[in-house]
């Protein structure tokens, strides 16, 4: 674009953005529909599971006309659609709840749980990689380098046991099950922190290598600063940009690492909420649950968007 | 999704296993377990019950939802009648007597007078009429629908009495009536729109509902009050537990660290692998749970062209080889069927002798059939050139391990399984070969229930013209119009007999519930699969 990084250049690049997150949000919502719609079975057929009855052909014709699953499917779609433009996506089939209050209830834990496990994997990511950059001894360096790989590849719910078995039954610092207790929403933050923190530093180390060999850090060194304030205030700042770059998929990784995580620590949350429904098709609470997370993600990274040309002010604002 | 996240999370855990140990160093050892015979009565009272599940039951109600009869709708509502699980007679409960006509279409019952709901209000012949037509509203789970199907008058001639009137006889109506589906409850809990009775419902029974917080816990506490316990219990007045916590925990290994640790007192359906290691840290293991229905059983489609001949049908049954089928599949804690029933119905019969494993008898009657010539793949092909190969809708360990016995024979079996959610619907459409079915009613109308063709799901798929099979639902159809015992008996022998000789079902295993619960819980009992908590108690009240 040729407007300059201008105020209104932006409000017009922050527009089409937005514009765009409308169009992705909409796709998400129509694609789940339409995919539930198209998978076999249906949500009378989970109704009716470990039936003893007799005529379940015919209890099974019943619980379709109750449900409004009878009806053609693009009525049923444009009903669902209009419903949802209000806010309102209909009655979980199983719990028999508003979809969303379901939803809500199970998303602030899930939320705690994600944003703690965020910040954990930041931190500990970016302290790993300062301690690769600042410790003198080959075989420990050698040794910190191989951790993030392994912690990239370790099964997330097998840590999760681990963990579980150590602070629960082992140490009993945290009670085995439930969203209570703070110790508790700790580990099983740290559990699902560990391959997060592995991306990021491995991400910010190869940054870190490159900042580090590069012209002006010999210039930063020249003035006399000592080893640990290059690498923490010159190295570091400019290694980050692609940290938060990659924040979108981050958190993306970490909302979906939560199933696992929710499911070891008998925790309620988003990530059980969603198993549960996409498995009965309870196509409500999948429409909420999609169309929230798809809101997330436009909403992440629509304000990286907005956010990075003031970290970088050399950033072409494309649109 | 779900089965194979538990799949995952279950290889994760027996890997665990090798660590945990690490993890402990050494499991204290088993306390020596006190003799409980000497505590009074009245130093049994006290104590909160924790219980683990593995998915949240959706509801309280077992009018409503799947599953809760075993636990918690049974806690909190009574039936009727109840069937003594010892004796296996039908007992008052509710109803203090009971008429029935002689041909088992009208059925008489006097009400308890001295009934409270947890809400306040009473037992009456009006309260029932209402449940009962509550329980043939949609959306009300067909297992408690089938109980009322048929009725055709209630009526109350007074105010504790009730009659109900069928159109057809139907014998199974008392032992239905005895399971939680048709647990009574008040009539403001009756009338309540069904997803409404899910969430919380007001019975009569020993324990209240205090709460109910989603995918988390389900909290109960005793009625004071309650006062109206069965003769089969051992004591009368309130149940010994203060109240009952069930915990849920989707995670087996969590699960069975809870209960290791004491954070769970017990747990239910616990898989055989994991039975030495809970027995090992001093839990108590009990296997009476037994369904009182039929167990693991595959109905045979007859209508599939490769399985119309009963030959080939015989060679199925007789290619099975159970004792190997219980001992691989659960390390040998289900029991081996010896008929269509399980041992636990109260019409059991033993057919045995038509269940044998012998190959030989299987080769030879493939032959006959004209099924004689074995491919290069060791799959037998008939001369019109087909494979015998049959598709089936699970693939799990039981089904891999009947695979690999049916492959010494000849027979392929390509385990294809359909999403849960279709599940129910292939089943009954017969684009299966062979299909798998579950039930759990302790009578043995359950038979025609599944295999009836007048009236009945006809899973077997018998046709009109095949005569064996119509002189099998003749059989199913009459034992349930006969009241006497011994009369209903020969007629359910009979039809037991046809269903497995004649291979229109095979019965692979009978399902055992394995308990394991700490050692301070004392005189939890099982009534089929149902946990009964009445006469439940916890060493040192915790």
């Amino acid at each position: 674009m040729s407007g300059g990084p201008g105020a209104g250049g932006r409000l017009r690049y922050l527009g089409k953005r937005l514009a765009y997150g409308v169009v992705v949000l909409w796709g998400a919502f129509t694609a789940s529909f339409f995919l539930l719609y198209v998978l076999p079975g249906d949500a009378a057929g989970g109704l009716t599971a470990g039936a003893e009855g007799e005529d379940l052909e015919a209890i099974l014709a019943e619980q379709r006309e109750l449900l409004g699953l009878d009806r053609p499917v693009l009525v049923q779609y444009g009903d669902a659609l209009w419903r949802a433009l209000h806010g309102d996506f209909g009655i979980s089939i199983f719990t028999r709840r508003p979809a969303t209050e379901l939803y809500f209830e199970a998303f602030g834990e899930t939320i705690r749980l994600a944003a703690v496990g965020l910040a954990l994997a930041v931190v500990l990511g970016v302290l790993l990689s300062v301690l690769i950059e600042l410790i003198d001894w080959t075989w420990a360096r050698e040794l910190l380098l191989s951790l993030p790989p392994i912690a990239v590849s370790v099964p997330p719910f097998w840590v999760g046991i681990v963990l579980l078995q150590l602070f629960a039954f082992q140490l009993r610092l945290i009670p085995p099950t439930g969203n209570d207790s703070l110790p508790g929403l700790l580990v099983a933050s740290l559990a699902l922190a560990i391959p997060g923190a592995g991306g990021v530093s491995q991400l910010l180390t190869t940054n870190l290598r490159g900042a580090l060999t590069s012209p002006y850090i010999e210039t930063v060194r020249n003035w006399g600063l000592g080893r640990a304030g290059v690498v923490v205030r010159h190295a570091l700042r400019n290694s980050i940009l692609p940290v938060v770059t990659s924040f979108g998929t981050t958190v993306g990784v970490m909302i979906g690492g939560t199933v696992l995580t929710e499911t070891v620590f008998s925790r309620t949350g988003v990530g059980r909420v969603i198993v549960d429904a996409v498995d009965g098709r309870d196509t409500p609470v999948v429409l909420v649950c999609v169309t929230v997370s798809a809101a997330i993600f436009v909403a992440v990274n629509f304000v990286v968007d907005a956010v990075y040309p003031l970290i970088d002010r050399r950033i072409e604002l494309e649109a | 999704m779900r089965t194979t996240l538990r799949r995952g999370l279950r290889v994760a855990a027996v890997a665990l296993a090798a660590g945990s140990i690490v993890l402990s160093g050494c499991a204290s050892p088993a306390e020596e377990q006190a003799d409980v015979s000497g505590v009074a009565e009245e130093d049994r009272y006290g104590g909160t019950l924790n219980i683990g599940l593995s998915a949240d039951p959706l509801g309280v109600d077992a009018a409503v939802v799947n599953q809760v009869w075993r636990h918690v709708a049974r806690a909190l509502s009574d039936s009727l009648v109840f069937l003594d699980p010892e004796t296996q007679e039908i007992e008052p409960w509710l109803a203090t007597d009971w008429t029935v006509s002689e041909d088992a279409r009208t059925y008489s019952f006097t009400l308890r007078d001295d009934v409270t709901f947890n809400d306040g209000t009473a037992l009456t012949g009006e309260v029932v009429k209402a449940n009962l037509e509550s329980l043939a509203r949609p959306g009300i789970h067909t297992s408690a629908r089938a109980i009322v199907e048929g009725i055709s008058s209630i009526t109350v001639p007074r105010e504790d009495e009730v009659v109900v009137e069928f159109a057809e006889p139907n014998a199974a109506f008392l032992p239905s009536l005895s399971r939680a589906h048709a647990g009574i409850v008040s009539q403001a809990s009756a009338e309540a729109p069904v997803e409404e009775r899910q969430k919380s419902l007001d019975g009569s029974g020993p324990f209240r509902l205090v709460s109910y917080t989603d995918n988390q816990e389900i909290v109960l506490e005793a009625r004071e009050d309650y006062d109206w316990a069965p003769d089969y219990y051992e004591h009368e007045g309130r149940a010994y537990l203060d109240g009952v916590t069930y915990k849920i925990i989707p995670e087996d290994s969590v699960r069975n660290g809870a209960v290791q640790s004491g954070d769970l007192d017990f747990i239910y359906w616990v898989d055989a692998n994991y039975i030495p290691e809970l027995e090992a840290s001093g839990l108590t293991i009990s296997y009476s749970a037994v369904n009182p229905a039929t167990g693991t059983e595959w109905p045979v489609n007859t209508s599939s062209p490769l399985l119309q001949d009963v030959r080939v049908r015989q060679a199925l049954q007789h290619g099975v080889d159970r004792a190997s089928l219980a001992a691989i599949s659960s390390n040998g804690v289900y029991l081996v069927p010896k008929g269509p029933l399980s041992e636990e119905n109260p019409y059991f019969s033993d057919q045995s002798e038509y269940l044998a494993y012998d190959p030989e008898l299987s080769a030879d009657l493939l032959d006959e059939a004209g099924w004689d010539e074995i491919g290069s793949d060791g799959i037998r092909v008939n001369d019109a050139g087909e494979r015998l190969s049959l598709r089936f809708p699970r693939d799990g360990a039981v089904e891999q391990i009947v695979q690999e016995q049916w492959k010494q024979i000849g027979v392929e079996l390509v385990l294809d399984p359909p999403l849960a959610a279709e599940a129910n619907e292939k089943l009954l459409s017969g684009e299966y070969d062979l299909a798998y079915w579950y039930h759990s009613s302790p009578d043995a109308d359950v038979l025609r229930a599944n295999y009836g063709v007048a009236t009945g799901s006809n899973r077997a798929f018998i046709a009109e013209d095949d005569e064996r099979g119509q002189e099998l639902d003749a059989l199913l159809q009459e034992q349930n119009t006969l009241l006497d015992h011994d009369a209903r008996q020969a007629v359910v022998d009979e039809a037991a007999r046809l269903l497995v000789e004649d291979a229109y079902t095979l019965p692979l295993e009978t399902d055992v519930d394995v308990w394991a619960y700490s050692p301070d819980l004392q005189d939890i009992k099982s009534n089929g699969l149902d946990q009964l908590l009445y006469d439940a108690w916890l060493q040192g009240g915790e």
